[in-house]
């Protein structure tokens, strides 16, 4: 339903958390909309906000989710290190 | 004698309403707060909100994670502050603006202070400087201030005003404006980078742009001869916010996604984004003396001591939906009254769905 959808919003404006590979950006509410990595890479578009009905849109091609996975792998390795 | 109230509505997860619980309200609630003068300014962030008094006193509430509430947040009482508390009571304000989380105060020397969290040059304190204090301030005792002043690169002219949105800072002097925090799309100014760490003038525009609104993704600045807009305002330039006559302008303000326009003949025209009943259908048959919006609602005060609402009302901003035309309770495409009371309205604000109103008592003893 696209009337729902409050807003686009573009990848590189979101804060994305390596450790809990979640990608967030503030909602009107004061609360913020979500969406993981692994949803954005099976092409989900969608973050929802965990506390009230509003949703943006996720503008990104998935070439853009490379160096965020990356990161991931990064941390990973570094976690390793200090383990 | 006159007695100074103010009340709220909205969004409180974070306390932002200064009630001392953290529930939602959908009826403006009286905040138990001690205002013996009145209140000259209200500022709201993402969960954080200021007000200022008359008296150069900053009182804040809500959420104080990252110190933008002004108090480094040393134990976990200072994380939220549940009612308003006074803040910065070393120093006498002028002014202040809030963002997403963080908060800009001028005091009443033309000093300018920054507090809380900012990735992306919000504090002006710096390349890099994303926090307003350092750990050890965690492992400190007691109230201990997060407030960092600002350094301007050269000596500035008087500060007239200062506001912000969710992650960038306008501040404008006598003669010129100011700016740092996100400049994406160019949203301040082309000539400067995508982050803005430090006050940066911004360049190509003239002294007479007294009017500046700032929206999510773009600003618009604009006086009696001229709009200029800058960052993304596509969908407002398709409405027609090019096409006003200038001069008929009274007054700019922007949610975060929509700009609404005051003319002299006292209407209010809405441009932008129009997803929940932001953009105000009609006004005809309310007398506006007074109107502000929040993050994607509006308020009007009306010249008979009325307050209405529209926009985006999910979380009690807009008050109890009475719209029957609509199955979608959380739009506000109407002008829904939240007060009529017999207290004089003197000032309406809004912040990230919430909504405050501030009046005189002159009943009372």
């Amino acid at each position: 339903m696209s009337s729902a959808i409050y807003d686009q919003v573009e990848i590189e404006d979101f804060t994305f958390d390596p450790d809990t590979q979640l990608f967030s950006y503030p909602c009107p509410c004061g609360d913020k909309f979500q969406i993981l990595l692994d949803d954005l890479q099976d092409g989900e578009d969608i973050a929802v906000c965990p506390t009230c009905s509003l949703m943006v849109q996720v503008i990104f091609d998935q070439d853009d989710l490379e160096e965020y996975s990356q990161n991931i792998d990064q941390s990973a390795n570094e976690a390793a290190i200090v383990v | 004698m006159d007695q100074f109230k103010l009340y709220d509505c909205g969004s409180n997860g974070n306390y932002q309403l200064g009630v001392g619980n953290d529930n939602d309200l959908d009826v403006l609630t009286q905040i138990d707060f001690p205002a013996a003068t009145k209140i000259t300014k209200i500022a709201s962030g993402g969960n954080h909100t200021f007000v200022l008094l008359e008296t150069g006193e900053i009182w804040a509430s809500g959420d104080n994670s990252y110190g933008q509430c002004g108090t480094v947040p040393n134990d976990e009482s200072l994380q939220h502050f549940k009612k308003f508390r006074r803040i910065g009571e070393h120093l006498t304000w002028a002014n202040m603006a809030c963002g997403w989380e963080f908060s800009v105060l001028v005091d009443i020397e033309g000093r300018v202070y920054s507090c809380g969290l900012g990735s992306k040059g919000e504090l002006a304190l710096g390349k890099g400087t994303f926090k307003s204090y350092a750990k050890e301030d965690l492992g400190k005792h007691g109230m201990v201030s997060s407030l960092r002043q600002v350094s301007f690169p050269s000596e500035i002219n008087k500060i007239v005003d200062i506001k912000a949105s969710l992650n960038h800072v306008i501040l404008r002097t006598s003669n010129s404006f100011y700016g740092w925090g996100y400049n994406k799309g160019h949203k301040m100014c082309p000539s400067l980078g995508k982050m803005v760490w430090a006050p940066s003038k911004l360049e190509n525009l003239s002294a007479g742009l007294q009017g500046f609104a700032l929206g999510r993704e773009y600003t618009v600045f604009y006086s009696n001869r001229e709009i200029v807009l800058r960052g993304k305002t596509e969908k407002m330039q398709a409405d027609g916010l090019m096409a006003f006559e200038t001069k008929e302008i009274a007054n700019i303000q922007s949610m975060w996604s929509s700009v609404h326009v005051e003319t002299k003949d006292g209407a209010i025209h809405s441009l932008g984004n129009n997803s929940h009943g932001q953009k105000l259908i009609s006004s005809n048959n309310v007398k506006i003396k007074q109107y502000a919006v929040g993050s994607e609602h509006g308020i009007i005060l009306d010249n008979n001591n009325n307050v209405y609402c529209w926009g985006w009302g999910e979380h009690g901003n807009c008050g109890v939906h009475s719209g029957l035309t609509n199955d979608d309770e959380v739009t506000f495409d109407f002008l829904n009254r939240i007060y009529n009371g017999g207290e004089t309205v003197y000032m309406v604000s809004g912040g990230c769905a919430t909504t405050f109103v501030a009046t005189i008592d002159n009943q009372s003893k």
